[in-house]
């Protein structure tokens, strides 16, 4: 949701301020240099994710924030069941705007895990 | 439930992400309802199927994937939930939104 809105803004603001100057002549290179400037900011820190991914955890109300930290598991230490660990991942899916496929998605049991998964994919945003 | 994951166990998360990803199709208004029926089926109904009785969650599996079919359909487009599951849903809430998003 979050990342369609802003995706939208990063669009329809540009195009606003960039209308008047570059007149109708090259609307083809504005459209060029609005995707340049949109993938620039697609780089994600460490510790960006792993603090977007901590907020994603906080959000569930049956994970206790004392308990949470990087190398926590999902079902050992945080108390979530199979189907709790499905939701957290797609939420984590929604939060950096990637589809994970369910293979990889069965694998990440842990807030480490999920952190790697993310730092490997460049569709991450 | 065991920690180990079955051929089953896989199929039955795989299908409640699919239902999950089903339900974000939906218009924004309506999809706390569809989330709320989903989480319910799968997380009230199927703790009553004890593990060991694959006869039964095959059989709910295929009823689920029928389910979802249906519901995939963009025509669908708001969904029944019962007081039952209303109730439900205000004991157990799951993922709780930021406002801001």
């Amino acid at each position: 949701m979050s990342f369609f809105r802003l995706a939208a803004r990063s669009v329809a603001r540009p195009r606003l301020v960039l209308a008047p100057r570059v007149a109708t002549a090259l609307p083809q290179r504005s459209r060029v240099l609005q995707y340049a400037a949109y993938s620039a900011s697609a780089g994600l820190s460490k510790g960006d994710i792993t603090a977007r991914v901590i907020d994603v955890l906080k959000g569930f109300e049956k994970v206790d924030p004392a308990k949470l930290t990087e190398t926590s598991r999902f079902s050992e230490d945080l108390g979530l069941d199979s189907l709790d660990a499905v939701e957290v991942v797609m939420a984590v899916e929604e939060e950096f705007a990637i589809e994970i496929p369910d293979e990889e998605a069965d694998e990440i049991k842990t807030v480490q895990q999920a952190i790697d998964y993310i730092a490997k994919t460049p569709e991450a945003h | 439930m065991s920690m180990r994951r079955t051929g089953l166990q896989k199929e039955v998360l795989a299908l409640y992400r699919r239902a999950l990803r089903m339900v974000n199709t939906k218009p924004p208004a309506v999809r706390p309802k569809f989330a709320l029926f989903v989480r319910y089926t799968f997380k009230a109904q199927a703790t009553l199927v004890s593990p060991r009785d694959y006869a039964a969650i095959e059989h709910l599996l295929r009823r689920g994937r029928r389910q979802v079919e249906m519901y995939e359909d963009s025509k669908v487009r708001d969904c029944w939930v019962s007081a039952e599951m209303v109730q439900w849903g205000e004991r157990n809430r799951g993922r709780v939104r930021n406002t801001s998003q």
